[in-house]
């Protein structure tokens, strides 16, 4: 796996405590860990220890936010209901460790396998345990101001690729990249105007009508961990409050590529997530809206004109983007058919 | 004849689309281009094969013809259906959470760079057809794989005097530039019999100008081959030196080059163009009195050859002449015309000068001593006025 850093044996600074690469010993003191073997992935040990399977990170951002969502964690984690976990406590009884101005928290990890988004069994247990994680949080923060400008950010982004169009043309395009950018640029601005309908379809009435929760905002395979019968959330540092729609469309946007936007697997997801609560009117279009924006054009195209990636590596992407959502067209239609009669 | 070495450097010409027009004295470039989008996936262009053309000339005057056509092509390739296309469906966690990470962030000032830079190179293919190619295939023998038929019409004008000739097709370019996508290009040629060169170089009114050599130096294109150098000349004008008996004759030159670019994955036939001022002095027996009517240019020898990287020296030599009054048949008649439609001898020959004639030096006094017979000057003062004075 890329960056991950394994150790077991090495230095010992103190009698008995295996160092751990790149975490300071008064880290593992502070939680009281005596590691006997870690891996290291990017801001992340996961450590096996005396006291179980450990994930301690390394945390950048504001401490109380951090704060607020352990503290929600322990609650959830105690009870056994949502599929978080536990934190653990310093010596002085706080959830995080300050060491020159780092913040550190610790995790109590569960033994269990990984995260693999080929078995449907596993989508299907995450999409469930999302739902009760997003039910079990709609008063979160109920004091919190709320500020959604997605509507806003959609019509710039499609505006970027009007911007990138033109600019090729003028220049003309050479490249296989600018190429396949402008061969397709009509299929996916088109996307991109029905999901700014479907926007502002969500929003219409003013006030808007989506159930705040604790968004999770991040997917990636290393973040989920089946076990227990669960797939666990390990990491919720990212979280923001917002329509919990946000996070129902990345996951969706995340995995349902690999298995082609098969629509059996879409409704069957869509039934576990819904198992607690079901969606209004306006979450069903902003659903829509956020599956259907070409995200990932505009990604490869900025990527692109920044020189962040080689353009053949994007040229490539940008050709199985255009078969997938060939592949994601027909099911979202036909799923929209299904989603407008419930 | 003395050469003049010029060095000049011309200006890529902005590219026109579906058609581009180069004209010359006695020439026109055409390129036609189209994009064309294909029902099955491209996976590799064959080439083109000439199906049917036809042209005729819509209007006609003596230095200019409006010449309009159509020619069909058929397209080969191998295809494949979306279908049958091996696809490679992966999970996106990471695209999408970079993507939702990057969605919310304010916008990023990119600075578009203005070259496409080496490395970034272009794998689809570019087909080059010669006229002779195109010739060759055969529309009727069906080729395996995908075909498309393509219907293109085309009109242009050229000017000049001439015996018309057919159009050619000098070559064609045919280039995958997206999955389903090709850019066809045609370039055609219409070149004037000109009847000038082969008749003996008149007297009167015409002067050859300097043997030239110019070098010719086009933009940062490269060049991969130089397929024509068309001049036209427009905004003629003339100044007369009464003194001398010298016509000089200005004129804008608009020297062009058509040429096939090296760079693939995009439009390959261009042109590149410089506007100059040029003069010739026409000596003439006598200078009439009116601004002349016509002018011609006439080619007297022309060659390119094209240098190494972007240069092309081209050697040329024009016969440059003018009518000061129209051919019988074009003429106008107006409310003075009868007095106006006069042989140019006859004319000059009742035409008074402004200046009085002067009297011989001496002449008053020879008259006095009765050796010369002629008439005094002042009687022949006198006699100048009274011409005038009929008039």
């Amino acid at each position: 796996m890329l960056g991950m850093v394994f150790g077991v044996h090495g230095s010992r600074s103190k009698p008995g405590r295996l160092e751990v690469e790149g975490l300071p010993p008064q880290i593992l003191t502070e939680y009281n860990l005596n590691p006997h073997s870690w891996e290291k992935n990017s801001s992340t040990w996961r450590i096996t220890s005396d006291q179980g399977g450990v994930i301690i990170g390394l945390y950048d951002g504001d401490s109380g936010r951090l704060d607020t969502v352990l503290r929600w964690q322990e609650s959830s984690a105690s009870q056994g209901s949502a599929a978080v976990l536990r934190p653990l406590k310093t010596r002085t009884g706080k959830h995080t460790a300050v060491l020159e101005k780092s913040v550190y928290y610790a995790l109590a990890k569960p033994d269990g396998e990984v995260f693999k988004p080929g078995h449907k069994n596993n989508l299907l247990v995450c999409a469930q345990e999302l739902g009760l994680v997003h039910h079990m949080t709609r008063d979160f923060l109920a004091e919190e101001p709320f500020f959604f400008d997605w509507p806003k950010l959609i019509q710039e982004r499609l505006t970027d690729l009007l911007t990138y169009s033109h600019w090729l043309k003028k220049k003309r395009a050479q490249t296989d990249f600018e190429h396949l950018y402008l061969e397709s640029l009509d299929f996916f601005y088109n996307q991109g105007q029905e999901a700014i309908q479907h926007m502002v379809l969500a929003t219409v009435g003013g006030e808007m009508d989506h159930r705040q929760a604790l968004l999770i905002n991040t997917f990636l395979k290393q973040t989920l961990m089946p076990a227990d019968e669960k797939v666990y959330f390990l990491d919720l540092t990212r979280w923001t409050k917002g329509p919990r729609m946000m996070d129902l469309a990345l996951f969706l946007n995340s995995y349902m590529p690999l298995h082609k936007w098969d629509l059996a697997l879409l409704l069957d997801i869509m039934q576990q997530y819904q198992r607690n609560e079901g969606l209004n009117r306006r979450e069903k279009h902003l659903l829509v809206a956020l599956l259907r924006f070409p995200s990932r054009f505009w990604l490869y195209a900025r990527q692109y004109f920044c020189g962040d990636r080689p353009p053949h590596e994007l040229a490539e992407k940008l050709k199985n983007y255009r078969y997938e959502c060939c592949e994601r067209d027909k099911c979202l239609d036909l799923f929209e058919e299904q989603l407008w009669k419930e | 004849m003395t050469e003049i070495k010029k060095q000049v450097t011309l200006e890529l010409d902005a590219l026109s689309a579906p058609w581009q027009t180069v004209e010359g004295d006695c020439e026109s470039w055409i390129i036609l281009r189209r994009k064309i989008v294909v029902p099955k996936e491209i996976t590799m262009p064959k080439g083109a094969s000439g199906v049917e053309s036809s042209w005729e000339t819509l209007y006609q005057e003596e230095e200019k013809r409006l010449y309009s056509g159509s020619i069909a092509l058929k397209l080969y390739y191998q295809g494949i259906s979306v279908e049958e296309v091996a696809k490679n469906f992966r999970e996106a966690d990471e695209e999408e959470s970079l993507c939702r990470e990057l969605l919310i962030l304010p916008e990023k000032k990119i600075e578009f760079p203005q070259q496409t830079g080496p490395e970034e190179l272009n794998s689809f293919p570019s087909l080059l057809t010669d006229k002779m190619e195109f010739e060759q295939l055969n529309p009727d023998q069906e080729q395996a794989g995908e075909a498309v038929r393509v219907e293109i019409p085309w009109q242009t004008w050229v000017f000049g005097k001439g015996k018309e000739t057919s159009p050619q097709i000098v070559k064609i370019h045919l280039a995958q530039i997206g999955l389903h996508t090709f850019l066809l290009e045609l370039l055609m040629q219409i070149e004037l019999e000109t009847e000038m060169v082969t008749k003996k170089m008149p007297q009167e009114g015409f002067a050859l100008t300097p043997k030239e050599e110019m070098l010719l130096i086009l933009p940062e294109e490269n060049a991969e081959q130089i397929l024509g150098v068309a001049i036209q000349r427009a905004l003629c004008k003339s100044r007369g030196e009464a003194d001398s008996k010298i016509l000089i004759m200005e004129s804008l030159q608009k020297t062009s080059v058509i040429f096939v670019s090296k760079t693939q994955g995009r439009e390959r036939f261009l042109t590149a163009s410089v506007i100059q001022t040029e003069r010739n002095r026409i000596p003439l027996a006598s200078l009439p009195l009116v601004q002349p009517a016509h002018y011609h240019f006439y080619k007297q020898g022309f060659n390119y050859l094209q240098l190494d990287g972007n240069k092309i020296l081209c050697k040329s030599q024009f016969l440059w002449g003018v009518d000061f009054w129209l051919p019988q048949q074009k003429r106008v008649r107006g409310s003075n015309a009868k007095d106006m439609v006069k042989a140019p001898a006859a004319a000059a020959a009742e035409m008074v000068p402004v200046i009085m004639a002067r009297p011989k030096p001496g002449e008053k006094w020879f008259k006095k001593s009765g050796k010369t017979g002629k008439i005094s000057a002042k009687s022949q003062y006198h006699s100048s006025i009274k011409l005038i004075l009929s008039k």
